[in-house]
């Protein structure tokens, strides 16, 4: 294996813990957003607040990894696509910027009114966010980056099929992650008509995604064909690999099975997340440039290698903990019931 | 902080990457930028303001010895029932007369 294809993989892994754990933050915004009036949405928002106050900037971290290893160890290819990109990358953040700063406000204030506002703040970007990183995937996927960027078209390179698509799809697997993880939070508080709550939106949310996934194929056919068949060919066992991991969870969702969930949704994403990318093997932008001809130069390369590393040594540990305290109800300062009360107005 | 920001982004001008690649060459050539700079300008300052005012409520909140839930209607009973929060002034305000008993 060489530098260049370890580096890419280092990016992937990062897209993919991106995906399942900030997918599931956004995710909850959805949930919140389709939660309903303040009295009926009351309880459920009450747990979504509880279960992303510990973890939701933590999971900026992601985004900023992947970012960053992108333009250190591929700068042609980022330079590329932030000059056709701008416009869904840059709503992306303005999405992220006004999630954060609804959230935390609703958080702090007392008046119903403005936690209502700040919520719907939170919620209708929660919506917009992975919308548009969905569609940069998607661009890239559908070979609408042009290299170099000058000629790329800012609207019409990720407003067309492959990129729209790639947005739903994300948007309903974040939904999807964020009801299953929910399902686990809910048990967690002993609230049965919240386990029971989320658990039809789980069961409903992987039967959307597994749709939408399956229609990416169609989609990949008729735009892209290269993709497709990459998708039937060598990352097919990975297709597989999601249905039935998606299956999987919804069956133990019907069954009240409690373990493993979370798991296997999250495996069910992120095998999306890398059967695109071996399918796309061995372009980085389709058609265009491949993964090692992209990499930057090899001392770069053993830079931003050892610097992960010994990123890993310090923040996997720290992550840890935070999980492992998190899981154990430890790091709330509220109480599910006084949310839900403060919710009701 | 913000002043050590300002010195190294002043004063490396007109760089990016000292004696390799000048700021002027290195700007983007997408179109649209300053209408993207007016929406970011826009928004912070709408997070920035929305911001102040809402710590200052909560420091308002703060003075006159909210016990910390969130409950419409909680009344300063609480606090003798659950002790000060850890950041709260340990008595409401204004203050009784020392000779008065526990505190209302």
């Amino acid at each position: 294996m060489t530098l260049a294809e370890s580096a890419a993989i280092i990016l992937w892994i990062g897209i993919t813990l991106y995906a399942v754990l900030a997918g599931a933050d956004f995710g909850a915004g959805l949930w919140d957003l389709l939660a309903g009036g303040s009295r009926r949405g009351a309880r459920p928002r009450a747990l979504i607040d509880l279960a992303i106050g510990p973890v939701w900037e933590v999971n900026h971290v992601w985004l900023v990894f992947c970012l960053v290893m992108l333009w250190t160890a591929f700068p042609t290819v980022f330079s590329s696509i932030m000059l056709t990109l701008y416009v869904p990358l840059g709503l992306a953040a303005v999405g992220i910027v006004l999630r954060g700063s609804g959230f935390a406000y609703r958080h702090v204030t007392t008046r119903f009114a403005a936690r209502r506002a700040f919520g719907a703040v939170f919620a209708v970007s929660s919506l917009i966010t992975p919308f548009f990183l969905g569609a940069v995937l998607g661009a890239i996927a559908g070979g609408r980056v042009p290299l170099g960027g000058d000629s790329g078209s800012p609207i019409s390179s990720w407003l067309n099929v492959p990129g729209v698509f790639a947005g739903v799809l994300a948007v309903v697997a974040s939904a999807y992650l964020a009801a299953v993880y929910l399902v686990g939070d809910a048990h967690r508080h002993g609230d049965a008509g919240l386990v029971a709550y989320f658990r039809v939106r789980a069961a409903a949310a992987g039967a959307v995604t597994g749709l939408v996934a399956l229609s990416g194929l169609i989609v990949a056919g008729d735009d892209i064909p290269e993709l497709f068949d990459g998708l039937t060919g060598r990352a097919a066992p990975l297709v597989v690999m999601s249905a039935v991991c998606g299956l999987t969870t919804m069956v133990f969702m019907w069954r009240e099975v409690t373990r493993f969930t979370r798991v296997l949704a999250a495996a069910a994403v992120a095998s999306i997340v890398w059967a695109w990318g071996l399918a796309q093997q061995p372009w980085m932008l389709p058609d265009q440039i491949t993964v090692i001809e992209a990499a930057a130069s090899p001392p770069t390369l053993w830079a931003i290698l050892l610097a992960v590393g010994l990123a890993g040594i310090v923040i996997v540990p720290a992550l840890a903990l935070l999980w492992r305290l998190d899981q154990a109800s430890a790091l709330e300062i509220d109480d599910l019931d006084d949310e839900a009360l403060a919710n009701r107005g | 902080m913000e002043a050590g920001w300002i010195v190294t982004e002043v004063g490396r001008q007109p760089w990016v990457v000292y004696g390799y690649l000048r700021t002027e060459d290195a700007v983007t050539t997408a179109g649209g930028i300053w209408w993207w700079f007016a929406v970011i300008a826009v928004i912070y300052a709408a997070v920035i303001s929305t911001g102040v005012v809402v710590i200052r409520s909560m420091a308002a909140r703060w003075r006159a010895g909210d016990d910390g839930t969130y409950s419409p209607g909680s009344t300063d009973d609480h606090i003798d029932e659950q002790g000060p929060a850890p950041y709260e002034p340990r008595q409401p305000m204004p203050a009784p007369e020392p000779s008065s008993g526990p505190v209302a």
